[in-house]
C-alpha cells in the first residue's frame, strides 16, 4: 500500500480528516481491500491502546515521595545562612574560578579554529587538550579539557543537525555545573537536573566537575551511541 | 499565571508541604508514562519517586515559560530511558511473567490476553515511538505538548506516531491479537 494512503488511514484514526481527505478516505476504503484491511487493523491497535490506558493501576506514593523530600539536602527556604558556611563558599569560589576561566578560554575557542594557549593564564591552567570526540555529516563534537587547581572543564562545541542528548556520569550534582556560552548555545530547559542535555543546533557549553572525579561523557544520537569519553 | 505556577512559587518561598498538591496531581500520570517505558511496576514506583525529588531539588532552574507537567513529563521521560540503557536487558512486565493460558475461554481472558501481548509489543517498540505513543495514550497529551516534552516538531511527533502504530499492529498480529 502507497505511503500516503497509510497516512491517510492513520488521520482517520486520530479523527485528523478534512473534508476533503474524508472523501478521499471514502473512495479508498470501498476500492481497496487492503487498505480496509489496514484502516481496521489500526483502529483496533488505537482501541486497544485506548482501553489499556484506562485500566492503569492506581497508585499513590504520596507519603513515601514527601518523606524522601523531607530528607533531601535541597530545601526552598528563605533562609540564607547555609549559604555562607565555608565549605559552599570554598564551592563557590572554586566555581567562580571555572566560570571564568571556562568563559576565557571559550571566547578563544569559540572565535578560531586554533586555540590560542598564550591567550590563558599560565599560572592557573595546567593542562588542555582538544580532541574531536565524533564527526560525520551530521554531528561534530568537539572536546576540550582544561585542569585548573581544584577543578576540570569539559568545554564542548557541538555542532549538529540531529538531537544529540548527552548524559553525564559519575559526578555528583553538588560538585557540577553546567553553563551554556555564548548566544549560539541551546541546551535543554533541564540541563543539570539528571545530568543530562538535549542540544540541537551549534553549542557550546562547559562542565564543571570538582577534579577527584572522573565523570564520564555518553552522546546518544537516534538512541545509538556515537560518543562515549570518560575525562581523567 | 496558573495554578502550578502559583504552587510552585509558594515552594520557592519555603512552603515545601505545597509540593505535595503537585505530587498528588501528577503521581498518577507520571507513573502510567514510566510504567509503560520501563515496564516493570517496581521500578515504575521508585523511578516516580526519583523524579518527584529531582523535581522538587531542582524547582528552581524550573523556567515558568513551560508548563510544569511538560518540564515533569521530560525528567520522567528522560528518567525512563535512561534507566532501560543502564539496564541493559529484556524487560519483562512484571503482569507478564505469569504464564499465557492455552486457550481463552472468556470473553475477559481474551481481552487480559490482549493487553498482555499489547504490553509486551510495546517494550519491543523503538524507544523514539514508545515516547510519542506512551505520551499520546497513557499521558493523553496533545500533538504540541508531545512535541515540546520530545524536542522534536510536531510533524515528526505525528510520523513518529503512525509509524509507532503500525509496528504496533505488526506485533500485535503475529501475537493473533488483532
Amino acid at each position: 500500500m502507497k505511503k500516503e494512503h497509510e497516512i491517510l488511514i492513520q488521520k482517520k484514526v486520530d479523527g485528523q480528516l478534512s473534508t476533503t481527505e474524508e472523501d478521499k478516505f471514502d473512495k479508498l476504503i470501498s476500492q481497496s481491500a487492503e487498505a480496509n484491511k489496514y484502516y481496521n487493523e489500526i483502529k483496533k491497535v488505537d482501541e486497544l491502546l485506548i482501553s489499556d490506558a484506562t485500566r492503569a493501576k492506581t497508585i499513590d506514593n504520596t507519603h513515601s515521595i514527601m518523606n524522601s523530600i523531607g530528607k533531601s539536602n535541597v530545601q526552598h527556604t528563605k533562609t540564607k545562612t547555609r549559604l555562607f558556611t565555608p565549605r559552599l563558599m570554598k564551592y563557590a569560589a572554586i566555581l567562580i574560578v571555572g566560570v571564568f576561566m571556562g568563559a576565557a578560554f571559550s571566547y578563544t575557542f569559540f572565535n578560531s579554529a586554533e586555540i590560542d594557549n598564550t591567550m590563558l593564564s599560565g599560572t592557573m591552567v595546567s593542562k588542555t587538550n582538544e580532541q574531536v570526540l565524533f564527526e560525520d555529516e551530521q554531528t561534530k563534537i568537539v572536546l576540550h579539557t582544561i585542569d585548573v587547581a581544584e577543578i576540570k572543564i569539559a568545554l564542548l562545541r557541538v555542532e549538529t543537525n540531529e538531537l544529540i542528548n548527552c548524559e553525564i556520569t559519575n559526578t555528583g550534582h553538588e560538585h557540577m555545573q553546567i553553563v551554556a556560552l555564548k548566544n549560539k548555545a541551546n541546551l535543554s530547559e533541564n540541563a543539570e537536573i539528571n545530568n543530562q542535555l538535549t542540544i540541537t543546533g551549534n553549542t557550546i557549553f562547559q562542565v564543571i566537575f570538582n577534579s577527584q572525579e572522573t565523570p564520564e561523557l555518553l552522546f546518544v544520537r537516534e538512541n545509538k551511541i556515537i560518543a562515549r569519553k570518560k575525562i581523567e | 499565571m496558573d495554578d502550578d505556577k502559583i504552587i510552585i512559587e509558594e515552594i520557592l518561598k519555603g512552603e515545601v508541604s505545597r509540593f505535595e498538591l503537585l505530587v498528588k496531581k501528577y503521581q498518577q500520570p507520571v507513573y502510567n508514562v514510566i510504567f509503560r517505558i520501563s515496564g516493570n511496576v517496581e521500578d515504575a514506583k521508585e523511578i516516580t519517586q526519583d523524579v518527584f525529588v529531582k523535581s522538587y531539588e531542582s524547582l528552581r532552574n524550573y523556567k515558568p515559560d513551560y508548563k510544569f507537567f511538560s518540564w515533569l513529563y521530560r525528567i520522567a521521560i528522560n528518567s525512563a530511558l535512561m534507566h532501560n540503557k543502564q539496564n541493559r536487558r529484556f524487560v519483562l512486565l512484571s503482569e507478564n511473567t505469569e504464564r499465557q493460558p492455552e486457550f481463552q475461554s472468556t470473553n475477559a481472558e481474551e481481552n487480559e490476553h490482549k493487553y498482555k501481548q499489547l504490553n509486551k509489543a510495546l517494550i519491543e517498540l523503538p524507544e523514539k515511538y514508545k515516547s510519542v505513543i506512551v505520551l499520546k495514550y497513557y499521558a493523553a497529551l496533545s500533538y504540541a505538548q508531545i512535541a515540546t516534552i520530545t524536542g522534536i516538531d510536531e510533524k515528526r511527533v505525528k510520523s513518529r506516531l503512525y509509524d509507532g502504530r503500525a509496528l504496533l499492529k505488526e506485533l500485535l498480529a503475529k501475537a493473533n491479537c488483532i
